[in-house]
């Protein structure tokens, strides 16, 4: 009830009061009039004759009753219009309030609000600004691995490793902060490293300075002593340079540089070097982890070479013939040649050649010619001992070593050969299919002490018998 | 082929069995010696000190009647040693020593290598006729004159 009361009476605070005399005031205006108009409530109104002081009254009594509710109700308006630009965004914008009254204290409490308002999006902007850099981390990640998927595509397409360390190192460029990226690698031949594949901004003025040329021995210089330690090297602002390092850096026109061996089962086959000329790098673990990554696609990339390597040296068979092929009997008959020394024997080399091949080829296209080939192929594999080796030695070219047999052995096995190819292919109707052949025997040691002496020399033979 | 070359494929080692001058296990020792490392028979027998090199010369002479020679004091003819390349001489340990019109004259370690002689036959288009010497012999006799040629 008491509180009904003090909000009906409006007499607790300022504005109330103020309120209180505007309406007292304006309520005073009308009891005036009301005594006037009516001259029985009053003696004071009687007479009209003061109608011009009542009025002058009236009138001071009003603008004063709307002077006092204007004033206040222009700090409210203008305290509105604040409110209104803090609301369209305006947080910078503070409310006036001189006043001590409600309008003041609502005026603080706006300011305080938009104050809070201001922090909390302030907060705001620089958690979208965490979430933006850990967004762009993630795409970056992303697009990371997107390009790791493709140079592993490339693997799994079995691609040659020239083919694989250019995209690499592409990606490598294209990814980090690096201007320059080399793939060193082991010279089967020596067994030194150099320089086998390089892009980046100075790497035509590198070429030039024959960057190619740079022979890496184990052991010798900055890359020689990485390529021994096997361990990754990163050079940027924080590192302490020794003389070699400043050596290395010079010569491939770089301030910063991350070297990472490429490790196979152990045995480091080359070196991923990438790097910079910025002033001030510093290499961040995201990057080095992309090269480490790199790294180990290319040393997968290599161990697929080895390998393919290893199943090229493997194969020993042609497949059209099934007799052994060409690489594997020269091996063979290198072997076997140092055996006979070693056991004081001969060994005999075989060369057949079959005549006017090419014509047959040409007249009965390609099928048949192979069906020739696996014919004669037959033919030679039916004739010869368990211990002699035949093989399709090129293309319409056969080969047979007829080890422990010496020249006059391999001419009796050679001239069978022959006569029987020539027995088989003589019924034939058309005289374009009557096929022969020549056949070329060498032997160690009359005709010479190595594979090669051999068959160059049957090679002779067949020549100047044509 | 001639007559006699086809009677004397007997292997040495059964020879020297034979003649007493070495024991089975000699011979299966050296015969697995020779599977690993290569040579002669003879010279492994000698190498491991079963045999001398003049048993097994001697084995020869007596079984098949090949003349012995000792080739160290033996001169032979420049001419003559053309008549034989110098690596098919070191390879079937031989050397020729003497050449009468379309016959040659051969010095081998093992005069029952077919082969060896055939290679011969058809390199100088001479018959050859075999004498037994020392593989040592032979070696050094390769050494001098095909060094001097």
């Amino acid at each position: 009830m008491t509180i009904i009361f003090k909000k009906i009476f409006l007499s607790s605070r300022r504005v109330r009061s103020e309120l209180a005399i505007a309406f007292g005031l304006i309520l005073l205006v009308v009891l005036v009039f009301l005594g006037y108009l009516l001259p029985g409530a009053s003696s004071w109104f009687e007479t009209k004759t003061f109608l011009h002081i009542i009025l002058v009254i009236v009138f001071f009594i009003l603008i004063l009753g709307f002077t006092i509710i204007v004033q206040m109700l222009e700090s409210v308006i203008k305290m509105s219009r604040d409110a209104q630009m803090i609301a369209e965004g305006d947080l910078n914008r503070e409310i006036e309030f001189s006043r001590e009254d409600e309008i003041g204290q609502l005026g603080a409490a706006l300011n305080r609000m938009t104050l809070r308002m201001k922090e909390n999006v302030e907060e705001l902007k620089s958690f979208s600004k965490m979430s933006e850099t850990i967004n762009l981390e993630i795409n970056k990640r992303i697009l990371i691995l997107s390009n790791l998927m493709q140079i592993s595509n490339l693997i799994a397409q079995n691609a040659e490793l020239m083919q694989v360390a250019e995209m690499a190192i592409d990606k490598c460029l294209s990814l980090g902060a690096m201007t320059l990226a080399v793939f060193i690698f082991k010279d089967q031949d020596n067994g030194d490293y150099s320089v086998h594949c390089i892009s980046g901004r100075n790497s035509p003025q590198l070429l030039d300075q024959g960057i190619k040329n740079l022979r890496i021995k184990l052991g010798e210089g900055f890359l020689g002593k990485t390529i021994l330690k096997k361990e990754v090297v990163v050079i940027d602002q924080t590192s302490s340079l020794s003389e070699e390092m400043k050596e290395f850096l010079r010569q491939f026109s770089l301030r910063n540089a991350v070297i990472i061996p490429i490790i196979l089962k152990g045995n480091v086959h080359g070196l991923l070097l990438s790097g910079n000329e910025e002033e001030s790098f510093r290499c961040s673990s995201a990057e080095r982890e992309l090269l480490e990554l790199i790294a180990k696609q290319i040393a997968i990339a290599k161990g697929n070479e080895l390998l393919n390597r290893g199943i090229e040296k493997l194969e020993v068979t042609d497949r059209l013939t099934g007799l052994f092929n060409g690489p594997y009997v020269r091996n063979y008959l290198n072997e076997e040649i140092k055996k006979s020394v070693n056991f004081k024997t001969a060994c005999s080399f075989v060369l057949l050649t079959i005549d006017r091949f090419k014509e047959y080829h040409e007249s009965f296209g390609h099928i048949e010619a192979e069906n020739i080939l696996a014919k004669m192929g037959s033919l030679i594999k039916a004739n010869i001992s368990s211990s002699d080796k035949a093989a399709r030695f090129t293309d319409h070219e056969f080969a047979i070593v007829l080890s422990g047999k010496n020249k006059r052995q391999a001419i009796d096995v050679a001239e069978t050969i022959r006569q029987k190819i020539a027995d088989s292919f003589s019924d034939e109707q058309d005289t374009g299919k009557r096929l022969t052949c020549r056949v070329a025997v060498t032997e160690n040691p009359i005709d010479g002490v190595r594979a090669q002496d051999l068959i160059l020399k049957a090679e002779q033979i067949l020549k100047k018998d044509k | 082929m001639k007559p006699f070359k086809k009677i004397i494929n007997k292997h040495i080692g059964d020879l020297l069995i034979e003649r007493g001058a070495i024991h089975r296990e000699n011979l299966n020792m050296a015969v697995d010696y020779q599977k690993e490392k290569g040579g002669l028979l003879g010279e492994i027998l000698v190498e491991l000190k079963f045999a001398t090199e003049e048993d097994i010369a001697h084995a020869l002479t007596c079984q098949y009647g090949f003349p012995y020679l000792p080739l160290a004091n033996y001169e032979i003819d420049a001419e003559v040693i053309t008549s034989v390349p110098e690596n098919v001489c070191r390879q079937f340990c031989l050397i020729p020593i003497d050449k009468i019109g379309k016959s040659l004259t051969l010095a081998m370690a093992d005069p029952l290598n077919v082969q060896a002689i055939e290679d011969v036959e058809l390199l100088s288009d001479c018959s050859v006729q075999t004498f037994v010497g020392t593989a040592t012999d032979i070696k050094n006799s390769i050494n001098k004159y095909y060094k001097a040629k």
